[in-house]
């Protein structure tokens, strides 16, 4: 059952995200990112933008969601996008939409080594954090601010975190 | 500065060319597809230090089909697709069966651009035509050591 190997394998699960994630963040943004420990856990915090990819296969439903700070995305756009370019809605969105492309594409791959056949939706903007159960929850600080990553399936509730300097 | 060596042979004489990557790029035409406008803004600054001139983008896989036909037929051909392979409506892949299908397309080079890591997607785009792969996220030296291969790719398959 895919919720038990993520369960009994959350310390690989969590490597494999840490390190796309540090890879991401050095390639497109030249900054070196490390996870926290442990996680920090904030519901609610304030000015928050919430992107998520639905990843779906037979035995599995569950969507990853990345959640940052909306003015570090704006820093984090301004970092790419030329400066004769005014920095918007889109701008943010598409920041936070290929993160959580590159995050969710990952753990969606290394489900699928373990042959759950799973796909994963082209990532959108949502209002508020989803509901059901974490079975991964990871935080890194960016910019002072903490980006989240989760990936929330039914019912279970787990924690797992990792470190940041 | 990285250098790509070829060899023309000319009346049972070889001549050794050396030039710089950045001199055969000056004139390439280049276009991204990519539905994320991060991604696009990243490839282009990429692009942009190599001194490629000509650098469009699409945010789609029918529109990159659309803009590709119609640089062709209006003598402008783009060089090299930059292609995500995941997009709404028509995917890469389906862009890349479309151009692999069609003669006039052969001398284009097509390189995936994707998050995409599994061996199996690598092993189906390049089976499908695909000039090269590379996995998102993709630094500034994935692209120096790739371009590379990508230009010696033209050189190779020159239109006609």
């Amino acid at each position: 059952m895919p919720k038990n190997y993520i369960k009994n394998n959350q310390p690989e699960f969590s490597r494999i995200i840490t390190s796309v994630v540090r890879d991401t963040f050095k390639a497109y943004f030249d900054m070196d990112v490390v996870a926290d420990y442990p996680p920090v856990v904030a519901n609610n915090l304030p000015n928050r933008v919430y992107c998520k990819a639905h990843i779906e296969g037979e035995s599995l439903k569950g969507d990853v969601v990345v959640s940052l700070n909306q003015d570090t995305l704006l820093k984090l756009a301004r970092k790419v996008y030329p400066p004769s370019l005014p920095l918007d809605d889109d701008a943010v969105a598409g920041c936070a939409e290929e993160i959580t492309n590159i995050v969710g594409t990952r753990l969606k791959n290394f489900l699928n080594h373990q042959n759950f056949d799973a796909s994963i939706t082209t990532p959108t903007l949502c209002t508020c954090p989803q509901s059901g159960s974490q079975l991964l929850h990871l935080s890194f600080t960016v910019e002072n601010q903490s980006m989240m990553i989760d990936f929330i399936v039914e019912d279970e509730r787990l924690h797992y975190s990792v470190t940041q300097h | 500065m990285l250098f790509l060596a070829f060899i023309q042979p000319l009346s049972n004489k070889c001549y050794f060319i050396i030039m710089s990557i950045k001199e055969q790029c000056e004139n390439l035409r280049v276009i991204l597809v990519d539905d994320s406008v991060l991604m696009r803004n990243i490839l282009t600054g990429y692009l942009s230090e190599y001194g490629i001139k000509t650098i469009k983008s699409a945010s789609d896989g029918q529109s990159a089909i659309h803009d590709i036909t119609i640089a062709s037929n209006g003598g402008q051909p783009f060089d090299i697709v930059f292609l995500d392979w995941n997009m709404p409506g028509l995917s890469g892949f389906d862009v890349l069966n479309h151009f692999r299908a069609k003669k006039e397309f052969d001398s284009m080079a097509i390189v995936m651009v994707t998050a995409e890591n599994k061996q199996k997607s690598v092993l189906e785009a390049i089976r499908a035509g695909a000039t090269g792969y590379m996995i998102k996220p993709v630094s500034k030296e994935d692209l120096d050591a790739k371009l590379p291969q990508v230009v010696g790719w033209l050189q190779r398959n020159k239109r006609p």
